[in-house]
């Protein structure tokens, strides 16, 4: 027999790993749930993987107030359900939920919605248009969804329903419906592949605070030229795509502090690189991968655009050695130097 | 009031074959000590600029046993001192994974602390000034060793910045760039 121990939480892990438990676990969670029905977090680490389509229904329409979802790794996933009933959701993470195929229209309404990751979900496919809906979105990892994002967008009347929907819900979303007017007439010209990126970067550019973007691995061979309009992403992972050179409006992305291209094993030409025009109270964090890219050529141009990549983005370190002649202010806050402010704190140790 | 610490701090994954002679202290190991008592006091001297190579091999040999887990970061780096046992280590945010990788292909790691940024990091080891080095740790995956085969700094001082260029910074990098097998 199983020794379990005290905690309530290591008795019901133990429960769940036994296979044949599926219809105590329910009755079990249903119990807890009853008692618990202001729960914000929920981790699915406990399941081991083996989750109920039907529990995660009834989970829903128990916790209305839940904030955080944490799928990751149900490997028996296939769809998640209609997500209209948590509508306060934050974070909604699917994370290696290799099998999963459909996620409810319905995601499309979390306005609350920050962080969404749904890395290594291979085969899920999703109509972006949905991206439209998630206003507060912050972080979005996308990276291995090469299905989603290499899917040619078809143009069906649920789609149009649905944003028409989305629409009259919101007055959020003004501005991209005439790109989504004009989208029929794509069907004049054979579409590229690349046509769902380019439709989720026109959709993302209307996400006013977009911090993170991670579309790493997705067997990308281009990058539209809308990815210069998220003006607000900080970090952008574009590692392990198929894409030969970047378009030069990436230089546009004048927030960006981190990109990765790790693994472009077809990457040649590096483009012109942002440099940040608004400095941060709190300090710059700059970086940049350039790691395994095979075919990368006209090395001393990269060297030279990387170095001024670097050196323009220091300026606010050479403005600060300004400030350290004052020896003897320990702490000085705000200063001005035309329009430009920071706060910095300058410690010197032994000024004994 | 706790002010906010204004600094800045640049991370650079690039090619590169050898670490450039800018880099004026060079050590052929996975760590450098580091002098800061020197520079401290100068109100000319702006910050540090690191740089280390290194180079992906093969290895059936390593059954990556100790770290299963495929996400466990491959290369670590910091500002420690070897008499604290406390360690703050960053990740580079970089994949090495056998059917990934392009193997014997040199990169160089360079990091960049302002003055506020490192004076920030050695306040973790308050009262003492020696021992202090750079250092990096590596946790080759399966099938792979991982090597970093030298690390080397400059402290950068103001009149650093107005000659420095990018031939310096990465030097002879680009003419040399090779494969070796």
């Amino acid at each position: 027999m199983i020794k379990y121990k005290d905690t309530f939480f290591s008795f019901f892990s133990l429960l769940l790993h036994k296979k044949k438990g599926e219809r105590l676990i329910f009755y079990l969670f249903s119990l807890l749930v009853a008692q618990i029905k202001k729960l914000r977090v929920i981790f699915f680490y406990l399941f081991n993987g083996k989750l109920k389509f039907s529990l995660l229904v009834f989970l829903f329409q128990c916790l209305p107030n839940l904030r955080r979802l944490d799928l990751s790794h149900s490997k028996n996933l296939i769809e998640v359900p209609d997500l209209s009933d948590v509508p306060l959701l934050t974070d909604l993470i699917l994370e290696g939920c290799t099998e999963i195929i459909q996620i409810d229209q319905s995601i499309g309404f979390l306005r609350e919605l920050q962080y969404l990751n749904l890395k290594n979900c291979k085969k899920l496919f999703l109509n972006l248009n949905v991206i439209f809906g998630l206003s507060s979105l912050r972080r979005l990892i996308l990276s291995g969804c090469s299905k989603l994002l290499n899917s040619k967008m078809l143009m069906d009347q649920r789609y149009t329903e649905h944003l028409e929907n989305v629409d009259k819900n919101t007055n959020v979303i003004q501005l991209p419906l005439y790109k989504l007017l004009m989208f029929p007439f794509h069907f004049f010209s054979p579409p590229k592949p690349e046509d769902s990126l380019g439709l989720l970067l026109s959709s993302l550019s209307c996400i006013p605070c977009l911090l993170d973007l991670d579309i790493s691995f997705c067997n990308l061979h281009q990058i539209p030229d809308e990815i210069g309009n998220l003006r607000s992403l900080k970090y952008l992972n574009l590692g392990g795509n198929e894409f030969v050179t970047l378009p030069s409006t990436i230089k546009e992305l004048s927030n960006l502090q981190r990109l990765n291209l790790e693994h472009c094993k077809q990457l040649k030409y590096l483009p012109e690189l942002p440099t940040i025009k608004e400095k941060t109270k709190v300090g710059y964090y700059g970086e940049l991968y350039i790691f395994d890219c095979p075919k990368l050529s006209e090395m001393e141009k990269c060297y030279s655009m990387v170095f001024s990549w670097m050196m323009q983005n220091l300026e606010v370190t050479t403005i600060l050695s300004f400030v350290s002649h004052f020896c003897f202010v320990r702490y000085l806050s705000i200063t001005e130097f035309g329009d430009f402010r920071f706060t910095c704190n300058l410690l010197f140790p032994q000024l004994r | 009031m706790q002010p906010t610490i204004s600094s800045a701090e640049m991370t650079i994954v690039i090619p590169g074959t050898h670490i450039p002679k800018w880099f004026d202290k060079q050590n052929a190991s996975t760590s450098i000590n580091m002098d800061p008592s020197t520079v401290l006091d100068d109100p000319n001297w702006i910050g540090v600029a690191i740089c280390v190579l290194f180079v992906t091999h093969k290895d059936p040999m390593n059954l990556g046993e100790r770290y299963p887990d495929s996400s466990y970061p491959t290369i670590v780096y910091g500002v420690s001192n070897v008499h604290h046992s406390t360690r703050y280590h960053f990740i580079v945010p970089i994949h090495f994974r056998k059917d990934l990788v392009t193997l014997e292909l040199d990169h160089l790691l360079t990091v960049f602390y302002s003055r506020e940024q490192f004076i920030h990091l050695l306040s973790r080891y308050p009262n003492t000034m020696h021992g202090i080095q750079f250092e990096t740790v590596v946790t080759s995956p399966q099938g792979l060793r991982v090597v970093v085969k030298n690390c080397g700094y400059r402290w950068v001082f103001k009149e650093d910045l107005q000659q420095l260029n990018s031939n310096m910074f990465f030097s002879g990098n680009s003419s040399s760039r090779r494969r070796n097998s």
